[in-house]
């Protein structure tokens, strides 16, 4: 029975490679039970950058730069099926990657 | 000096990968540091009092064979020692290259984390009956779980490259040799030979501090062969390993260029 809520999926990582096979885990669930897709929209990255000395005593002026980049992704499921929505709470996503479901 | 960068961490993206994978709110980031740190500590701990544990037992029964042998000198059969009794590996030697952490998130269906453990040594000995049970019960005793609680999935593998190009275990080696005195150029010498059929086509060994108990602290180095620190795709194995000594603290850095 085709329900009238989209679902919408945020996922967020630090590494490109494994959130790329995540998305596309949850498009081939999607498409396997004949639901409609958008995505997945790159959000812009966040940088969280960290600035550090890198002496352990004074030596004000040597510092080291770092960090953390947080990918994301988009994906929005439109009009999902019960089959859909089983078939994407048995994914097993890869490690490294938070995923988001919002109804 | 400090001109030089971590030759792992510069080759982060391309040939060398995070020993940590897992993500996390900013809020609670460095909770997983500490629980990542606490994790290491203690399978590098419990590793090691395991492999003392078994040494004693084998050199016991090595021991029992020798002197069967002494007995037998004139006998045309002898008893055979196995190999696995002859070649040892040395008291204090930990034998870990590398443990990757692999955490699933909270929302995940099964959340585990995945520790791999890449060791030097065949881990078959290390978890055999008893010993599996016993480690189980110490991980569920030990509080690791510092944001939420998850179930752990340990997997021992061994080493893919060849052990001796390995710059973790060529570190305890000379850790090792230097802790009963040898001197330092032939530890570092032996330490290049054993290198040598591993298909490894630089390394670099850099020793610092009280060498040989000495009262002035001195850096030592020896280098063969090449390797290129600037080039990201030059696949280039990194340790820093520190020695404690009668006379103090050595600090010990490995670079090995492998093919």
């Amino acid at each position: 029975m085709p329900a009238n809520y989209q679902i919408r999926i945020k996922l967020k990582s630090y590494f490109v490679p494994r959130i790329e096979d995540a998305c596309k885990l949850i498009l081939e669930a999607a498409r396997a039970t004949n639901a409609k897709t958008m995505g997945p929209v790159p959000l812009p990255t966040k940088k969280r950058i960290y600035c550090v000395l890198k002496s352990p005593h004074k030596h004000k002026d040597a510092r080291e730069h770092f960090e953390i980049r947080t990918h994301q992704r988009l994906i929005d499921i439109i009009q999902p099926t019960a089959e859909t929505v089983d078939s994407l709470m048995q994914i097993e996503f890869p490690a490294g990657v938070d995923v988001k479901v919002k109804v | 000096m400090g001109q030089k960068t971590n030759p792992l961490c510069f080759r982060l993206g391309t040939t060398h990968s995070h020993h940590s994978v897992w993500f996390e709110e900013p809020k609670k980031y460095s909770m997983s540091i500490q629980e990542d740190q606490k994790i290491r500590d203690f399978f590098k701990n419990y590793i090691q009092y395991r492999i003392t544990k078994y040494l004693k037992i084998m050199t016991k029964k090595l021991q029992k064979l020798q002197l069967q042998q002494k007995k037998q000198k004139n006998k045309k059969k002898k008893t055979k020692i196995p190999l696995a009794l002859l070649f040892l590996p040395p008291f204090g030697f930990e034998g870990i290259i590398r443990i990757q952490i692999e955490k699933q998130g909270v929302k995940a269906k099964k959340r585990f984390v995945r520790i791999i453990i890449y060791s030097g040594l065949v881990p078959k000995f290390l978890l055999k009956g008893n010993a599996l049970a016993n480690f189980k019960k110490n991980i569920k005793k030990q509080e690791f779980y510092s944001i939420y609680p998850r179930r752990f999935r340990i997997q021992f593998e061994h080493a893919q490259e060849a052990l001796s190009s390995q710059p973790n275990l060529i570190a305890e080696f000379i850790a090792l040799q230097l802790k009963h005195r040898v001197p330092f150029r032939k530890t570092m010498k032996k330490a290049i030979d054993l290198t040598k059929f591993t298909g490894t086509k630089g390394i670099k060994i850099k020793l610092a501090g009280r060498i040989d108990g000495k009262d002035i602290a001195r850096e030592e180095g020896k280098r063969k062969g090449k390797l290129p620190l600037q080039i990201i795709c030059a696949k280039i194995d990194y340790c820093s390993h520190t020695i404690q000594t009668v006379y103090g603290v050595l600090g010990l850095k490995i670079w090995i260029f492998r093919k």
